[in-house]
C-alpha cells in the first residue's frame, strides 16, 4: 500500500462517515444525542450562533478600506450660503425629513459653525446639493 | 450555457450563506455535527465547530467570487458545507493532487455530481506542492498510515467494520464492499455507524460530540 493511497483512503474513509450522518433520521439523530447527554436543540442553537458569527466576522473583514484620498463632498463645496440661508436650508431639510432630526441638536442654541458643520454633514448626507445653494 | 444549464452553475452570494446558517434545522446541525466530528481523527483540528467555521469562511470568502469555495445553489447546503469541511480535513492531514479524487464519486451523498465539490481551490496548486520540503512529505504520509494503524487498531474486535475498512482500502466501491464482504444492507449500514461512531471517539479522544 502505497503512502499516497493511505492519504486517500483516509478521505473516502471520512466520507462514509459522513454518509452515515446524512442517513440517519430526526428520531435517530435525537436518540443518539440523548444516550450522549446532549441536547440536539441546544446544540443546533451554539452552531447557529457560532457559524452566523463566523460569517459575520468574514464579511466585516472583507470590507473595502476607505480611500484614504477620498475628499468629502462638503470640503469640495466652493463656498456655502451666508448664514441666514444656511440655517433656512437646513430647517427646510428637517422640515421634510424628520428622520434626520437624530442628528439634530438643539437649533436654538447652536453657534454658527455648528450650524455650518450640520450643514456640511447633511452635504455629505446628500440631503443638500450643495451646487443649487452656492454663490 | 442554455439557460437550464445557467440556473445550475449559480453560486450562492455571501447574503445567501448567511440565510441558509439562519434556514438550517435542529436535524441538520446535528447531521454536521456528526460529519464534523467523524473527520476530526488525524487532522490538525480538535474541535467539531472550529472545522465548520473553517468551512463557513471558506464559503464566504468564495461567495460571489472566482477563488475560494463555491456553494453552487443546486446543491444541498448541508451537502455542501459536509464535503467542504472533509476538503477542509483532507487538506489539513496532506496535499493531495486532484487526479486522486475521481475515484470519491461513489462516496458523494446520492444524486450529486463530485464535480460540484471540486477541492482544487482548498489545496495547494502544483508548482507549491513541487516546493514542499521532502521532509514535510514524509511526515505527512507517515500520519496519514499511523492513522490508518490507529483505525485498525481500534477496530481490532469489529469484524465487520475491519472488513468495511480493509475493502476500501483494497481500492472497492461502497457497494462492491457490500457484496465482497457478504454483507446485507442492514449489516453494511450498521458497520458504517459503528465506523462513524469510532471515528468519532478516536478523534475527540473521549469527548461528546
Amino acid at each position: 500500500m502505497s503512502k499516497r493511497d493511505d492519504r486517500h483512503d483516509l478521505m473516502r474513509l471520512r466520507l462514509l462517515a459522513a454518509q452515515d450522518a446524512l442517513s440517519l433520521s430526526a428520531e435517530e439523530l435525537v436518540r443518539e444525542d440523548k444516550e450522549a447527554g446532549v441536547d440536539t436543540r441546544t446544540e443546533a442553537e451554539r452552531w447557529r450562533a457560532s457559524m452566523r458569527a463566523t460569517a459575520a466576522h468574514v464579511l466585516r473583514e472583507a470590507r473595502p478600506v476607505r480611500n484614504t484620498q477620498y475628499v468629502p463632498l462638503s470640503a469640495r463645496v466652493r463656498k456655502r450660503p451666508d448664514i441666514d440661508a444656511l440655517k433656512a436650508l437646513v430647517r427646510g431639510v428637517f422640515a421634510t425629513r424628520p428622520e434626520l432630526g437624530l442628528a439634530y441638536r438643539d437649533g436654538k442654541h447652536q453657534s454658527d459653525e455648528d450650524w455650518q458643520t450640520l450643514y456640511d454633514d447633511l452635504v455629505d448626507a446628500g440631503a443638500i446639493v450643495p451646487e443649487e445653494h452656492e454663490d | 450555457m442554455d439557460s437550464a444549464d445557467h440556473e445550475t452553475k449559480r453560486i450562492a452570494t455571501a447574503e445567501q450563506i448567511r440565510a441558509a446558517i439562519e434556514g438550517l434545522t435542529d436535524e441538520d446541525y446535528a447531521r454536521l455535527r456528526r460529519a464534523a466530528s467523524a473527520f476530526l481523527y488525524g487532522s490538525e483540528y480538535t474541535d467539531p465547530l472550529e472545522l465548520i467555521n473553517e468551512a463557513i469562511v471558506r464559503a464566504m470568502h468564495g461567495a460571489g467570487r472566482i477563488k475560494g469555495r463555491h456553494w453552487p445553489l443546486h446543491v444541498p447546503f448541508v451537502a455542501f458545507l459536509i464535503m467542504t469541511m472533509s476538503s477542509v480535513a483532507n487538506a489539513s492531514t496532506e496535499s493531495l493532487t486532484q487526479a486522486l479524487t475521481d475515484s470519491l464519486a461513489d462516496f458523494v451523498p446520492e444524486g450529486m455530481a463530485y464535480s460540484d465539490f471540486a477541492i482544487g481551490p482548498l489545496h495547494a496548486s502544483s508548482v507549491e506542492a513541487e516546493c514542499l520540503d521532502e521532509e514535510e512529505q514524509a511526515a505527512e504520509s507517515a500520519r496519514s498510515a499511523k492513522v490508518f494503524t490507529d483505525i485498525e487498531a481500534f477496530f481490532a474486535d469489529d469484524e465487520e467494520v475491519l472488513m468495511l475498512v480493509l475493502c476500501l482500502r483494497d481500492g472497492q466501491r461502497p457497494r462492491e464492499i457490500q457484496e465482497s464482504a457478504g454483507m446485507t444492507v442492514t449489516q453494511y449500514n450498521t458497520a458504517r455507524r459503528r465506523l462513524r461512531r469510532g471515528l468519532t471517539k478516536l478523534g475527540l479522544g473521549g469527548k461528546q460530540p
